[in-house]
């Protein structure tokens, strides 16, 4: 199946010119998870993507919703610059060795630490760290598909708070 | 399940993926309870919007001008983290100016001239932080210099940038450097943002098509403000202006 084509300038600058308030919420949120990564803050990685999209050097499919194909190029993005900011990159050839991994994988244990008092929240940020998704975390959890809903939007709000308050 | 080792990113795609999914009234609400407002992060994002339309709009003139530009637009953050690097004590004028070149981003590069506008604020870059370097060589380095290395030899750069391109007869991309540096609360940058808009010194250079008396008036206020002396001469000067 081919891919769809490109939205052409004119129509990017049309997507984004009528980007609702949440969607744009929801850009700023995603970056600000994404920024974390890297070195840079948020406003930077969202400006960079807004730039790189506008330039037309990121093809944005006909179809795909504002925030997803955001959500893509923002991930990319911050990934580049993981890589290429970073003062030990030289030494990781692959993304499972090195030091760095080491030093992302204390960062992230210091936000898994804070759900100490929550178990079975802290089961699930270990789960998703590792890489599992959807049903499998679901399972994990042992919760009811509405409970592990609530619980996620817990998660997520707790570490947005948790950051908000140590920056 | 292990798709992949890195957990940080692990969880940013998480987090994102419940961000994507989160009802959009939800997440408005949940804005409004963390900064009263539900549009608070919205507005940033048009602030943003904004700046980047700038960026992209920005008439192409001259030396390859969108490089440029974003040559220069990139450099705040690109140079951040490559002085605080040399003012730790890493310091090889060459290695360290051709590392730098091949680390920037891709679309830095894209033009010789580019590069040439960037060596140009590097070597400020790099005088700024010899300066500093030496200053706190004999006391502690580390508490000594680095509170001042975030924002001086970024701004030093981008001034010295600016001029640089005035040199050049770029007046769209000086102002853009320029105007960084200004926000930043650099009083020289202010003043020469304010010239590049000021009819009596665009007159000397052939170029009052680009006057504008508000906006060279509203950098040198700005200038003023952060305590030019020149700014206030210049004020009274354009006050005598017709329309001034």
């Amino acid at each position: 199946m081919s891919e769809p084509p490109p939205l052409s300038r004119a129509e990017i600058h049309n997507a984004i010119k009528f980007l609702t308030a949440a969607e744009k919420t929801k850009i700023v949120k995603i970056a600000a998870r994404y920024a974390k990564i890297t070195p840079y803050e948020a406003e930077d990685l969202y400006q960079e993507a807004l730039l790189r999209t506008m330039e037309g050097r990121r093809k944005w499919p006909k179809g795909l919703a504002a925030t997803a194909f955001f959500l893509g190029v923002m991930r990319s993005i911050a990934w580049e610059w993981k890589r290429k900011d970073d003062p030990l990159n030289k030494d990781i050839q692959d993304e499972d060795v090195g030091e760095r991994p080491l030093l992302d994988r204390n960062h992230a244990m210091t936000i898994i630490k804070a759900f100490d008092d929550d178990p079975i929240a802290k089961e699930i940020l270990l789960a998703m760290a590792e890489g599992a998704r959807g049903e499998e975390l679901l399972k994990l959890s042992g919760l009811s598909p509405t409970d592990y809903e609530s619980k996620r939007k817990k998660i997520r709000r707790r570490i947005e708070k948790l950051e908000a308050e140590t920056k | 399940m292990r798709t992949k080792p890195d957990t940080l990113l692990n969880l940013a795609d998480a987090m994102a993926e419940d961000i994507l999914n989160t009802p959009d009234d939800e997440i408005l609400r949940e804005v409004e309870e963390d900064f009263g407002d539900p549009r608070a992060l919205a507005n940033k994002f048009d602030q943003i919007l904004e700046r980047a339309e700038k960026q992209v709009s920005a008439p192409a003139r001259s030396v390859a001008s969108p490089q440029v530009r974003s040559s220069l637009l990139d450099l705040p953050i690109s140079l951040r983290g490559e002085t605080i690097r040399w003012v730790e004590g890493i310091f090889d004028f060459g290695g360290r100016l051709s590392e730098f070149l091949s680390s920037l981003r891709p679309r830095t590069l894209a033009w010789s001239a580019t590069a040439a506008a960037v060596v140009v604020l590097v070597q400020a870059a790099v005088i700024t932080a010899v300066l500093m370097r030496e200053q706190g060589a004999s006391s502690d380095l580390a508490a000594s210099v680095a509170p001042r290395t975030e924002l001086i030899p970024d701004v030093a750069a981008l001034v010295a940038g600016g001029r640089q391109l005035i040199v050049a007869g770029d007046i769209p991309n000086a102002r853009l450097v320029l105007e960084q540096a200004a926000i930043a609360g650099n009083a020289t940058a202010a003043l020469e943002l304010g010239a590049t808009y000021d009819p009596t010194i665009l007159q000397e250079q052939a170029k009052t098509d680009m006057a504008d008396l508000r906006m060279a008036r509203l950098w040198y206020e700005k200038a003023r403000e952060l305590g030019s002396i020149e700014a206030a001469v210049r004020l009274e000067r354009l006050r005598s202006l017709p329309g001034g």
